[in-house]
């Protein structure tokens, strides 16, 4: 071993993978499918084939065999088998295993079948004749719900671990250490959670270490982001509709609490929430009550909330635009993610994590580690994007390697730079030099594709955002109430984007960025 | 490489965008319909011939999947009034249906049929 090694991607286990992966190392996922007719067997292998290893089954018997007798990431099961009733065979596979995500495939979409099947926790149903991508796209979800309700948290305070299929939560500065022990306090707690912390700093792994230490692990584990879905959209999916309860409800869908009765629900980015679905969300806390859009019938549900933010809610609640009462809710427990700069000690040791990741991953036997120089600048640089940065980085060093140590030459421009200026890490990374408004995306594109950026699809994105957000602005002559209303997002948000991208509302309404 | 005319790119446009525009994948499942199709039919007429109207159901509810992989529209939606007659026990309802969409769907079948090489 070269000397001046002072990270070794230690993993000494072979590492050849010649299938793809996901992140959590497993190979190729595997889906069950379960149906009587060949063409829909002959497609599902041919569309799935490149993101899942397809075992068949022809009907039910067949189909819970196989099952026993394998290891499956998901499974398509038809409503109608000719031997015995989907249901049946779903309730069976669900007393197998109650994490599994069962898809439903009926060529009736609105049947009695496939709603029940979906109030007893089956993960969605697609209607028939199915097509490639929005098949593709559903399985793909339901294979990273397995994953993330599946592999486990493993939290630990040392470098190492026998584990490599679980996700570890490293850190032994005291932050963390209040971290990890406020997750073993209050996981079995059957109360609400809220997890609050920058972007990146692991909140959803929070969750789920949460969810796998809780009374609830052999039950659903679902995660909605508020803030991907408009609010008329965001509404349906937490509590479903009744048909016809807007333009295009064109049968009953049933939502998130619904599907997820006696589960754990992950709603992320709470802060970005419409205040009806505020409302309609602080009395399922209060009382587990709450009706379809567009419905009357009054449902129960025991679901159990864990909610995160980086957004300043108490804030929001001065402002107007977060219940007061829904806070209070939610922050009976809070569990505060420190971010990166501040438990800096722990870099070394996330370090030598994601390069046994990315060295297994990559396929990299070769690669032994980082020269001390590397290891320094990485734990000198502030990490605005935290962890999630820092896995990103270290990913991208690893994949670019040539030679077995990675040494400052193979980091991004960003790291080496901010040792030659500490403050680079705290600066905001895409403040836009180009005078004319948006017209600068191709060249900050090009720049940091140059500077090997690892965090290119948030700095273009929001550039992209910076600029529509102050075109529209212009626009209602800075009037945030139409501008949001134009923009389709809440008033709470376009404040937060307004504050975080320093847009300067002048009094004679030009606005600056 | 497929034998697909425009004309039948044309015809079967919807099944062409449910695989993604994978002309082989088509051909593929079109010789699985040419294969299962025509029995299914054969076996649906028996079933009502002979009375079985929940095995008449289920049978067309499973030609109804086959086929709507390629057609979604008539004759492949008239199956589902067949269906519900069978479900609800209508023997002359279900006879009198399956005689007005016999024909249409055996010439779907041979249409879809044409598809393969």
């Amino acid at each position: 071993m070269p000397t001046g090694v002072a990270q070794q991607a230690s993993d000494s286990q072979p590492a050849i993978h010649s299938q793809p992966q996901s992140k959590w190392f497993k190979a190729m996922p595997s889906l069950l499918v379960i149906d009587d007719d060949r063409s829909i067997l002959a497609f599902v292998e041919k569309s799935l084939a490149a993101i899942a290893d397809v075992e068949i089954a022809a009907n039910g018997a067949d189909g819970l065999e196989k099952f026993r007798s394998g290891q499956f990431d998901a499974v398509l099961l038809d409503i109608q088998l000719p031997d015995q009733n989907g249901l049946a065979v779903y309730c069976e596979l669900r007393e197998l295993d109650r994490q599994i995500p069962i898809i439903f495939m009926t060529v009736d979409a609105a049947s009695d079948t496939a709603i029940e099947a979906m109030q007893l926790g089956a993960f969605d149903y697609i209607a028939k004749p199915l097509s490639s991508e929005p098949l593709r796209d559903l399985v793909e979800k339901a294979i990273e719900q397995r994953q993330i309700s599946s592999v486990p948290v493993a939290i630990s305070a040392d470098d190492e671990s026998d584990d490599h299929s679980a996700e570890l939560f490293i850190g032994r500065s005291p932050a963390m250490l209040d971290v990890f022990k406020a997750i073993g306090k209050v996981a079995k707690q059957d109360v609400p959670i809220l997890i609050r912390g920058e972007s990146g700093t692991g909140k959803e792994l929070v969750a789920r270490a949460l969810y796998q230490y809780s009374h609830r692990s052999d039950e659903v584990f679902l995660a909605v982001n508020c803030a991907a879905l408009p609010d008329n959209l965001l509404e349906s999916e937490l509590f479903g509709h009744e048909k016809g309860a807007f333009t295009g409800a064109e049968s009953r869908r049933i939502g998130k609490f619904e599907q997820c009765n006696g589960g754990t629900l992950f709603l992320d980015e709470i802060g970005d929430m419409a205040p009806s679905v505020q409302a309609k969300v602080l009395r399922v806390l209060q009382e587990q009550r709450f009706e379809r859009v567009g419905g009357n019938k009054e449902l129960t549900t025991d679901v159990r909330i864990i909610a995160a933010t980086n957004r300043p809610l108490e804030q929001m609640v001065i402002d107007g635009d977060y219940r007061e009462d829904l806070l209070y809710r939610l922050n009976g427990v809070t569990i505060q993610l420190p971010p990166l700069r501040d438990r800096l000690t722990d870099v070394p040791s996330l370090i030598q994590f994601f390069l046994v990741q990315a060295k297994r991953e990559f396929n990299k036997p070769d690669l032994e580690g980082l020269s001390p120089e590397a290891v320094k600048l990485l734990t000198n640089y502030r990490w605005p994007g935290n962890v999630r940065q820092l896995r990103a980085v270290i990913r991208r060093c690893v994949l670019d390697s040539v030679m077995p140590v990675i040494t400052p030459d193979g980091l991004p421009v960003e790291v080496t730079r901010s040792q030659i200026d500490p403050r680079i890490g705290n600066e905001h990374p895409s403040s836009d030099p180009t005078p004319v408004p948006g017209a600068g995306l191709p060249a900050l594109v090009r720049r940091l594709l140059e500077n090997r950026s690892t965090n290119l699809y948030a700095e273009a994105t929001e550039y992209m955002e910076r600029y529509v957000i102050t075109e529209v602005l212009k626009d209602t002559n800075g009037n945030q109430s139409q501008a949001a209303e134009i923009l389709g997002i809440t008033r709470g948000k376009l404040r937060d984007r307004i504050t975080s991208f320093n847009i300067v509302l002048k009094s004679d309404v030009t606005v600056e960025a | 490489m497929t034998q697909i005319t425009q004309e039948q790119k044309n015809q079967f446009s919807a099944a062409l965008e449910r695989v993604a525009g994978d002309e082989e994948m088509l051909v593929m499942l079109a010789e699985i319909v040419a294969e299962d199709a025509p029995p299914m039919l054969q076996k649906l007429e028996h079933q009502l011939q002979a009375g079985e109207l929940h095995a008449s159901s289920q049978t067309a509810h499973a030609l109804k999947g086959l086929l709507s992989t390629f057609e979604t529209r008539a004759p492949v939606d008239r199956l589902q009034p067949l269906i519900d007659a069978g479900r609800a026990n209508e023997s002359e309802t279900s006879k009198e249906l399956f005689v007005s969409i016999k024909g249409s769907l055996e010439s779907l079948i041979v249409q879809i049929e044409q598809l393969t090489p």
